[in-house]
């Protein structure tokens, strides 16, 4: 009945600011502070880490949570799990 | 037995429209809300079908007789107004 | 056994119901998104988080320049958009009673019936109806258009100062 659940893995995304072509970073990318590149024009991005400290932060919470709810998830689905 | 079955569809239509109203009030503050004009979310209900069997036969028969299968078809615009889109009466077990 | 007559409603409270039901259900769905919209993009005060990245051009005549670009947090990571697109509601009921009366349309109070299958008793004048309720997400929510909108128009680029090391 309930259709739609999703994460709209599209939505994300910025403009490359040379050729506008949309970057996408992943969240291990930005927190391990690789350099990430644009796939149109190959333009190089070196993360700021203290200047996007705030969102680094923000990011590890995400990334805790969602390994959390893997977890949760893993262990419910195994034979037997209530 | 044409207007019984005309009775039936325009009872379930008139309470599909009250129903409709019912759930027509923000969410979570029903009790003393006033209805809205539209729906506030953007998934609202935009049809529904209504099956059902109805004697052939005159009502006071003893014996059951056949049954005609009348579908309802209604659409619901975005006010939560339905509208009567079709209805069909078939007799599959009987010839009529 | 009697029949038990608290659960007969009024047909037009149980069709209500049904439906408030799936649109609070979506409504819940979409407190998630905001949750994570909040909690992940913005900070305490309300400002957006954001990235900074730093990046190398040549400028004709200049050389080699060094530019800085302020990225929304929120236009880095997948947003979990939660809610129901299509909901269809199969249910059948039992009318027990209709009203009788000229002047208006007749009332039904009907109660949940076990069959799925549409039955009349004629007998008794009791028929059950069977209901397929579809509903769907008309439009794009407005509150995210604007969110996307908003972050679209929050990436900055600006050039590294004169004197900062290149």
């Amino acid at each position: 009945m309930l259709q739609g659940l999703k994460a709209q893995s599209d939505n994300h995304g910025f403009p490359c600011p040379c050729c506008n072509f949309k970057i996408k970073a992943t969240i291990e990318q930005i927190l391990t502070g690789s350099s990430i590149f644009c796939a149109g024009c190959g333009l190089q991005l070196d993360i700021d880490r203290q200047g996007s400290a705030q969102a680094i932060d923000a990011l590890k919470t995400l990334n805790e949570a969602v390994a959390q709810a893997e977890d949760q998830m893993a262990k419910a689905k195994k034979p037997g799990a209530r | 037995m044409q207007e019984r079955v005309e009775r039936m569809v325009t009872a379930v239509l008139d309470e599909i429209e009250r129903g409709l109203a019912l759930a027509r009030v923000p969410a979570r503050e029903l009790s003393g809300a006033q209805q809205v004009e539209r729906f506030h979310s953007s998934l609202r209900p935009t049809h529904v079908v209504c099956t059902f069997e109805w004697p052939i036969a005159a009502q006071d028969r003893a014996e059951p007789g056949p049954l005609m299968v009348v579908k309802i078809s209604i659409e619901i615009d975005a006010s939560g107004v339905p509208r009567l889109h079709g209805v069909t009466a078939e007799a599959p077990h009987a010839s009529v | 056994m009697p029949e038990n007559t608290v659960s007969q409603i009024p047909l037009s409270q149980l069709v209500g119901s049904l439906v408030r039901d799936i649109v609070d259900a979506d409504g819940m769905a979409a407190k998630a998104t905001s949750d994570f919209i909040q909690s992940v993009g913005f900070d305490e005060k309300g400002e957006l988080r954001t990235v900074q990245f730093s990046y190398q051009q040549v400028v004709p005549g200049v050389g080699v320049k060094r530019y800085t670009v302020s990225v929304p947090l929120l236009t880095l990571v997948p947003i979990p958009i939660l809610g129901i697109d299509k909901a269809e509601i199969s249910f059948t009921t039992k009318i027990v009673e209709m009203s009788q009366g000229d002047s208006q349309a007749p009332k039904l109070l009907a109660r949940i019936a076990a069959d799925a299958q549409p039955k009349s008793d004629a007998a008794s004048e009791t028929t059950n109806i069977k209901f397929s309720l579809t509903m769907s997400r008309c439009d794009v929510p407005a509150g995210l258009t604007g969110i996307f909108g908003l972050l679209g128009n929050s990436i900055q680029v600006t050039g590294v100062p004169a004197g900062k090391p290149e």
